[in-house]
Parts: C-alpha cells; sequence; structure tokens
C-alpha cells in the first residue's frame, strides 16, 4: 500500500502535471489562488500588462518558483527577477522595477508599526522602504493607481527616481529623494553613525543640509 | 494518545450565526457594526507584524467575538510542520485572544512545495495517525484545543480503508480536538461522492462540534466545486436543520470568499441560519 508520503508526493504532482483530468479541479483552484495571491502583490503590474498576459505569465511563474509557505502574503518575492527574464515582457523594460517598488508596498503594509525597543534609536520605521530605479517608475506607480483622475501618460525621458516608500493609516505613500537625502537614509539604514551618513550625503549631494533634511524626514515620520 | 479536552474559551463565540470578516468589508464592518453574533478571522491574513490588516482585525475584536481560522497550517501534511507559521499563529492568537481556532484536515504541502489549497488525505490508518499526532503537536504547542474541520474532496483515493465520516470522528476521539462541521462540505463531497450525507452526520460524536460552517458551492458540471461564492443553497439548509437538530447549540459561520457580494447579503444570510436554528430549537423543545 502507498505510504502517506508517497500518496502526497504523487497527488501532488499529478495536480502540478495537469495532464490527468481527475484532478482538474485542484489544479484549477492552486492556480487561481497563487495566480490571485500575485495579482494582490502586482497590482500596477497587471494593470499594465492587462489582466489575461498577467494570468498567463502568473502560471508561468507559479510553475517556476513553486510557493514556499502557507501565508500567501509571502508568495511572489522572486516575480520582479522572474520578469527580468521573461523574454515576452523584453519591450516593457521598467515593468521589473515596477513590480520590485510593488513588492517594497507590500513589505511597507505588513511591516511592524515600531521597532523592537532595544533597536528605538535613529533608524528607519520598519514600514518604510528604499527604492532607486533608471526609469520614472514613481510616476508609472502614480497614474495606475485605482482613482487616479490626473494625466495618465508617462514621459520615459523623465528618468530614474530614488524613493522613500512609506505607509500612512493604510495607505503608501512614495516619497522622492534627493541624491543626497538618499545617501543619508541609505547609510542610516546601514546602521552608518550620523556623522558618517552625513559624510556621504555631501559627498553625493554638496548642496545637502542635514539640519533640513532631518526635519524633512521627521515631519514625514521616516525615522523610529 | 487520548487528552484531556484544555480548557478552551470557546464560550465566548456565541451560539448565534457569525459572517467571515474579508477585507473589502473591513471598513464597513467597523463603521456599520451589523449585527451579526460574531466574526471569523482568516489567520494568515493577519499573520503581519502590522499595519492596517491587523489594525483592523483589532478594532473589529473590540466589538465582537472572533474566531481564527487557519487554511495554511498543512495540518496533514508529512513535510515537518512549520514552526515559522505556528509561532505567528501563537503570536496572533495572543493578540486577538480568539474565542475559537480551527484548521482543517486537509494537507498542502509536500517536499518543501505548498499548493495553498485544500487537499484531501486518505483515509487510512497511517494518515489517522499521523493526522493525530499532528493535531496533538499543534494543541501542546499553542497550548490550547482546536477545532478541525472536514473538508470538500474531488478525489477518492483508492487505497482509502477508512469512511471518511469515522475518519474525523477518530480524530476528535482520539486527540481531544472540537470539529468544525462544515455541512456545506459534507453535502458537497455526498454529492461528488455518492454518499448518505445524513450517514456522515450520525457518524459525528455531537460533543465534539463547536463550530458550524455554511457556505455556497457550484458545479462545474461534473462534480460540485465548494467555491464560497453564492448564498448557501436549499438542499444545504435543509442538510443543517437536521445537523443542529442532532448537534444543538454550536455556533454557525457563513463563509463567503469568491464574487464577495455587500456586506448587507452576508449579514442576512447570517440572520436566516439564526432564523433556523431557533426554529429547530423550537421544534426539539
Amino acid at each position: 500500500m502507498l505510504s502517506l508520503r508517497e500518496a502526497q508526493t504523487q497527488f501532488a504532482a499529478a495536480v502540478l502535471d495537469g495532464s490527468d483530468p481527475v484532478y482538474a479541479v485542484y489544479r484549477n483552484n492552486v492556480f487561481t489562488c497563487l495566480g490571485r495571491a500575485l495579482a494582490d502583490a502586482y497590482p500596477v503590474v497587471e494593470r499594465l500588462v492587462g489582466a489575461e498576459f498577467f494570468r498567463h505569465t502568473a502560471y508561468r511563474y507559479i510553475a517556476q518558483y513553486p510557493s514556499r509557505s502557507g501565508d500567501l502574503n509571502a508568495f511572489g518575492e522572486q516575480f520582479p527577477a522572474f520578469l527580468r527574464g521573461f523574454p515576452s515582457v523584453r519591450a516593457l523594460a521598467y515593468l521589473p522595477d515596477v513590480a520590485r517598488l510593488e513588492w517594497l508596498c507590500r513589505r511597507a503594509l505588513l511591516a511592524a508599526d515600531r521597532l523592537p525597543l532595544k533597536l528605538a534609536c535613529r533608524a528607519l520605521l520598519p514600514s518604510v522602504q528604499l527604492f532607486a530605479s533608471d526609469w520614472p517608475v514613481h510616476r508609472i506607480w502614480q497614474v495606475n493607481q485605482p482613482g487616479w483622475m490626473g494625466d495618465p501618460s508617462v514621459d520615459l525621458r523623465l528618468g530614474g527616481i530614488k524613493l522613500a516608500v512609506k505607509r500612512a493609516g493604510h495607505r503608501i505613500e512614495l516619497l522622492p529623494l534627493t541624491p543626497g537625502e538618499w545617501e543619508f537614509l541609505c547609510s542610516f539604514a546601514g546602521r552608518l553613525s550620523f556623522d558618517e551618513a552625513r559624510a556621504r550625503a555631501w559627498r553625493a549631494d554638496s548642496d545637502f543640509d542635514a539640519a533640513l533634511a532631518m526635519g524633512k524626514f521627521a515631519e514625514e515620520e521616516l525615522l523610529a | 494518545m487520548k487528552q484531556q479536552r484544555p480548557a478552551v474559551s470557546a464560550a465566548s463565540i456565541p451560539v448565534r450565526a457569525g459572517i467571515g470578516l474579508r477585507a473589502p468589508h473591513h471598513h464597513e464592518i467597523l463603521a456599520a457594526a451589523p449585527a451579526v453574533g460574531w466574526l471569523e478571522a482568516h489567520s494568515e491574513n493577519y499573520f503581519a507584524d502590522g499595519g492596517p490588516a491587523i489594525a483592523a482585525l483589532e478594532r473589529a475584536r473590540e466589538r465582537y467575538p472572533v474566531s481564527l481560522h487557519g487554511v495554511g497550517l498543512s495540518l496533514g501534511s508529512t513535510d515537518l510542520l512549520d514552526v515559522e507559521h505556528l509561532r505567528k499563529l501563537k503570536a496572533l492568537i495572543a493578540r486577538v485572544e480568539p474565542g475559537l481556532v480551527s484548521e482543517h484536515l486537509s494537507w498542502s504541502s509536500v517536499n518543501g512545495r505548498f499548493l495553498n489549497d485544500l487537499l484531501p488525505l486518505p483515509y487510512t490508518e497511517e494518515a489517522l495517525r499521523h493526522v493525530c499526532a499532528r493535531v496533538c503537536e499543534v494543541q501542546e504547542h499553542l497550548n490550547r484545543q482546536i477545532l478541525v474541520e472536514n473538508i470538500s474532496s474531488y478525489y477518492l483515493f483508492a487505497h482509502s480503508t477508512i469512511p471518511e465520516w469515522e475518519f474525523v470522528a477518530a480524530v476528535a476521539q482520539r486527540t481531544g480536538c472540537g470539529l468544525l462541521l462544515d455541512v456545506n462540505n459534507i453535502f458537497v463531497s455526498a454529492t461528488n461522492h455518492q454518499f448518505d450525507p445524513s450517514q456522515y452526520l450520525q457518524a459525528i460524536p455531537v460533543q465534539a462540534v463547536g463550530e458550524i460552517h455554511l457556505a455556497g458551492h457550484e458545479s462545474n458540471g461534473e462534480l460540485l466545486v465548494d467555491t464560497h461564492s453564492r448564498p448557501v443553497c436549499d438542499a444545504v439548509w435543509a442538510l443543517y436543520r437536521h445537523a443542529i437538530r442532532r448537534i444543538g447549540e454550536v455556533p454557525t459561520l457563513i463563509e463567503w470568499d469568491n464574487d464577495l457580494p455587500e456586506l448587507s447579503v452576508l449579514v442576512a444570510e447570517a440572520h436566516k441560519a439564526d432564523v433556523i436554528w431557533r426554529e429547530a430549537r423550537a421544534l426539539a423543545a
């Protein structure tokens, strides 16, 4: 008689293989559920490529990058890397970066409200993520949010962007950063001292004003 | 393997109908506080360390008794229990103080790969021993009783030797866990596998049942599929009447996950369950 482990191994293989219609309901459940989880994590990517194409892409991803957790919020982390190597989206060179930004938004939404007490000094809040791209991903993200009423066009010649991704209540906000602010926050996130962070920010941006920047970070609630 | 039933605060879930708490309804439930007895949340949806989802659940918990219903623990898997998943569940339990905690009598992972679906077990002595050991492990880890739910199934293992209803009953008897009796799942599996659902109900140890689930299903032409996308159908309401005449006072939950309707539709379904429950109790009295 089949052991339980053998039975489960064979059953899972048959569901994923898909050639035997006996397992069709399960196969449909698995791909629908994981596909929906991916669409929940990457709504802007889905909007950019269309629901039908996204589903096709998601199925390829699911087959290549198995889910490793019973928590669906953990599914989809490698999707940006997958998109970078996915020939069908090569024409949309900015798409992997849009996905990278969306994963950071997901992380920001799930992060702790505050730091553990022992770390609660001069650090980024757990819900703040730093993001840089050579594409105007900030603008692409903005005009593809539900309810966006403004001009939907994006000029890709706008070039790159550096951002702080932050949580404000139940929403995500993107805060553009100057090169100096970016260096400063990256240094901070890397646990460098205030003086070292300031020195690096100056090297990146001779106009960097640490006092002004700290005021902005406090106002935007980026730091613990 | 039989354990003493740990003291459980199940009493804090009232013997009334509740509804599933789903993210699109968070705002409205908090703003309008609909008249339902309690709410059930999918545990994994609130595994976050912070942020808006867990905040909404905590606010809902201030107004309603809450039950936590897991879909991802993979109780029946032969992989090692995911200790990180259990740690998060335990932390969520500490945070929300649910009246009931439930999981499914199924598996969803093997060799480290998750299919994230409720997959059926072969009903054999080996599977029974395995699942019972896992239920005990989880109850010990969480230091509380859990309820285990019967699933809808679309496949029967040829080497099964035990009828599902005897398997379910044995898990409760051997581990001291409670049962979450999903009446729709019984109906769906009974139709798909052509058994008599009242025979299933008859085999269930009444005192172990801590909660009942009701939901809608669809047909794909060949099989009934437990889609949680419809109102509860008349045949399932009839089976529910039959179940509560036998089981008596347990909380009932209306589940709805796909094609989620207006909140008022869920509330109306819950009220319908309350009315049926009162009628059935009046008849029994």
